[in-house]
C-alpha cells in the first residue's frame, strides 16, 4: 500500500511524475482563477459597509491561506526528510520556501492596500498582518540558513529543524500578537463585517482558495523537477535525461 | 574518565563507561563553562555594556521627560535585554567549535541535550544575570515606580533564560557558518517575540496599576517549555552543524 | 458600465492588489521554469565538456568506448 509513497522517493519517478502532474494542476487552477476573479470583481454585490473595496478579499485571503499552508507543508516535508531520511522530501521543502515567501509578500501588500480605504492607513500593526510580517521573517531565515550551508545534506537537515521550530512557534506567536493588539486597539475591526457572509459573496472566495491551492501544487511540481535534477546530476538517470537518451518520461 | 577542568579536554578510558552521574556531569560542564566564560571577561561584559548603551540611547534620541520615559520604559528595557542576548549568543558555541570540544562532547556517552542545558545555563549566568541585576538600576533612571520596577525585574528573570534557550537553538544551527551573526538574529528573533511581548506587557500592566500575574505566569510556562524542549532541538542542530 | 468600472472610487487600490497577486502568480511560474532551464543548460554544458575531455584523453586509442 505504501509502495506508491516510497516510489516517490525514487528521483527518476518523481522527476517524471512532477512533469506530468504540473499541467494537471495548473490548467484547472487557471480556469478557477478566471472564474473566481470574475465572480469576485463582477458578480458579487458590493459590501454594505466597505463598498467595492472588500473585493480585495478575493486575493488577500487566498494569499494569506497559502502563505501559512506552504509553511506547514515545508515543515512537514522537512520532518519526513528527517525521519525517513528521504532526500527528495527535502527537495520538496526547499522548493516550497520561495513560493511561500512570495505569497506572504502578496498578503502583506494586499492587506496594506486594503487597509488604506478601510482604516485610512496602510499599516496600523493589525495583529494578523503583523503575524504575516513575522512569517515573512521566518521564511527569510529559512532560506538564509539553507544558503549558508555548503553541504546540501547539512542544509537540508538544519533547515528542517528550523522549520519545525518555527511551526511549533507560529501558534504561540500568533496568540501573543493578538493579545498584544487587543490591549491597544480595543475590539479589532473584522474584515468580514457581517457575522455570516452571503453566498454570492462567499462562492468566489472559495473558488479562489481552491484555485490558489491547485496552483501551488502545480508550481511546486515544476520547482521540484528543477530541484531534483540539480541534486541528482551525478546519477545515471539524470545524465541520460540531459543527453536525451532517457527512456523515462519528462522533457 | 579524566577531566582537565582548565582546558575542558576530556580523555576517555578504554571502558567508555559513563563514570559520572547525570547531576555530577551537569555541574562539571557548568563549572567548566563558567570558568572559561569568565576568563574571557571582555566577551562576557559585552552584553551588559550593550544593554546599558541601548538604554542610554533612547532618552538621547527621544526626550528625557519623565512622563515619556516612564511610558516607554517597559518596551525599551525589554528590547535592550533582547538585543543584548542576541549579541551574546554567537559566543555560546563558537569557542567550543573552534577548539574541538564540541566534537568531543558528541562522542561522550551522555545525553547531548542535558549537556547543552548546562552550557546554556552557564551562558545565561554570564550574560543574562548582569542584565537582570542592572535593569532595576536603569529603570530608576526612567522614573519607573517601585511595583513596575519589581515586575520588570521578575519578568526579565523569567524571560532572559528563555531567550538564552531559544537562542541556543539558533546558535546551534549556525555554529561555524560564515556570516552566522546576522543569520542567527533573523532565525531566533521571531521565536523570541512572545517572550518580549509578555515581558513588556506585564510591566506595562504593573505601571498602570493593574494585575500583572497573568503574563508573568505565561512567562513561567514558556520558561518551563523552553527548558524541556530547547536543549533537545539544539542537540539535533549541533549534530547537523558538527558534521 | 463606467460606474461599475470605477468600483466606487476604489479602483486604484483594487488594481494594485490584484496586480501584485497576478505578478506573484505569474512570477513563480516564470521563476520555476527559468531555474529549470538554467540548471539543465548548466549541466548539459558540463556533460559536453566532460565528453570533450574524455575524447581528447582517449585520442586515437580505443574507439567505441562509450563514457
Amino acid at each position: 500500500m505504501w509502495t506508491w509513497f516510497f516510489r516517490l522517493a525514487s528521483p527518476p519517478h518523481l522527476y517524471a511524475l512532477a512533469g506530468k502532474l504540473s499541467l494537471w494542476f495548473l490548467i484547472p487552477a487557471f480556469g478557477l482563477l478566471a472564474v473566481g476573479t470574475w465572480g469576485g470583481l463582477v458578480l458579487a454585490p458590493p459590501d454594505y459597509q466597505q463598498g467595492d473595496a472588500f473585493r480585495i478579499i478575493y486575493v488577500h485571503v487566498p494569499s494569506a491561506y497559502l502563505s501559512m499552508m506552504i509553511y506547514v507543508t515545508m515543515a512537514v516535508a522537512g520532518a519526513i526528510g528527517l525521519i525517513w531520511r528521504m532526500k527528495l522530501a527535502h527537495a520538496v521543502a526547499a522548493s516550497c520556501a520561495p513560493i511561500g515567501a512570495s505569497f506572504t509578500f502578496a498578503t502583506l501588500v494586499t492587506g496594506a492596500v486594503w487597509g488604506k480605504p478601510m482604516w485610512g492607513t496602510y499599516w496600523d500593526w493589525d495583529p494578523r498582518l503583523t503575524s504575516e510580517l513575522i512569517l515573512l521573517f521566518l521564511y527569510f531565515g529559512y532560506m538564509g540558513l539553507r544558503s549558508a550551508y555548503e553541504d546540501i545534506n547539512q542544509a537540508d537537515r538544519a533547515s528542517a529543524i528550523l522549520a519545525l521550530a518555527g511551526v511549533a512557534n507560529v501558534p504561540i506567536i500568533h496568540f501573543s500578537v493578538i493579545w498584544w493588539a487587543s490591549l491597544h486597539q480595543g475590539p479589532t475591526l473584522s474584515k468580514l463585517e457581517a457575522p455570516s457572509i452571503s453566498w454570492d459573496m462567499l462562492w468566489p472566495l472559495l473558488a479562489m482558495i481552491l484555485a490558489f491551492t491547485l496552483y501551488f501544487f502545480g508550481v511546486l511540481a515544476l520547482r521540484v523537477r528543477g530541484e531534483v535534477l540539480a541534486r541528482e546530476f551525478q546519477s545515471r538517470w539524470a545524465q541520460d535525461v540531459l543527453r536525451g537518451t532517457s527512456t523515462a518520461g519528462g522533457k | 574518565m579524566a577531566v582537565n577542568v582548565d582546558t575542558g579536554a576530556r580523555t576517555r578510558d578504554a571502558a567508555t563507561e559513563p563514570a559520572l552521574g547525570l547531576l555530577a556531569l551537569f555541574w562539571v560542564i557548568l563549572a567548566r563553562d563558567l570558568r572559561v566564560g569568565l576568563r574571557r571577561w571582555t566577551d562576557a561584559s559585552n552584553s551588559a555594556l550593550f544593554f546599558i548603551l541601548v538604554v542610554t540611547l533612547f532618552p538621547l534620541a527621544l526626550s528625557p521627560k519623565a512622563e515619556q520615559l516612564r511610558m516607554i520604559a517597559p518596551g525599551v528595557l525589554w528590547i535592550a535585554a533582547l538585543l543584548a542576548t542576541l549579541l551574546s549568543l554567537q559566543l555560546l558555541f563558537r569557542s567550543d567549535l573552534e577548539d574541538g570540544t564540541l566534537e568531543q562532547l558528541l562522542t561522550l556517552p551522555y545525553p547531548l541535550g542535558w549537556m547543552l542545558l548546562a552550557k546554556t545555563l552557564a551562558h545565561w549566568m554570564i550574560t543574562g544575570i548582569p542584565v537582570v541585576l542592572m535593569a532595576p538600576v536603569l529603570a530608576i533612571t526612567y522614573h519607573l515606580p517601585a511595583t513596575a520596577l519589581a515586575v520588570l525585574t521578575l519578568s526579565l528573570l523569567l524571560g532572559t533564560p528563555t531567550l538564552s534557550l531559544l537562542g541556543s537553538i539558533g546558535a546551534a544551527l549556525t555554529a561555524g557558518l560564515r556570516g552566522a551573526g546576522v543569520l542567527l538574529v533573523f532565525i531566533v528573533a521571531p521565536l523570541m517575540l512572545p517572550v518580549l511581548i509578555l515581558g513588556a506587557r506585564a510591566t506595562d500592566l504593573a505601571l498602570a496599576g493593574e494585575d500583572p500575574t497573568g503574563p508573568l505566569y505565561l512567562l513561567g510556562a514558556l520558561l518551563v517549555l523552553a527548558v524541556s524542549l530547547a536543549p533537545i532541538v539544539a542537540a539535533g542542530a549541533i549534530r547537523v552543524s558538527a558534521d | 458600465m463606467e460606474q461599475s468600472l470605477a468600483m466606487g472610487g476604489y479602483a486604484g487600490y483594487i488594481s494594485v492588489a490584484y496586480g501584485v497577486t497576478a505578478l506573484v502568480i505569474v512570477g513563480n511560474l516564470v521563476a520555476a521554469r527559468w531555474r529549470f532551464r538554467k540548471t539543465r543548460q548548466r549541466f548539459r554544458e558540463q556533460l559536453r565538456r566532460r565528453a570533450g575531455r574524455a575524447e581528447a584523453q582517449n585520442g586515437r586509442a580505443t574507439v567505441g568506448r562509450e563514457s
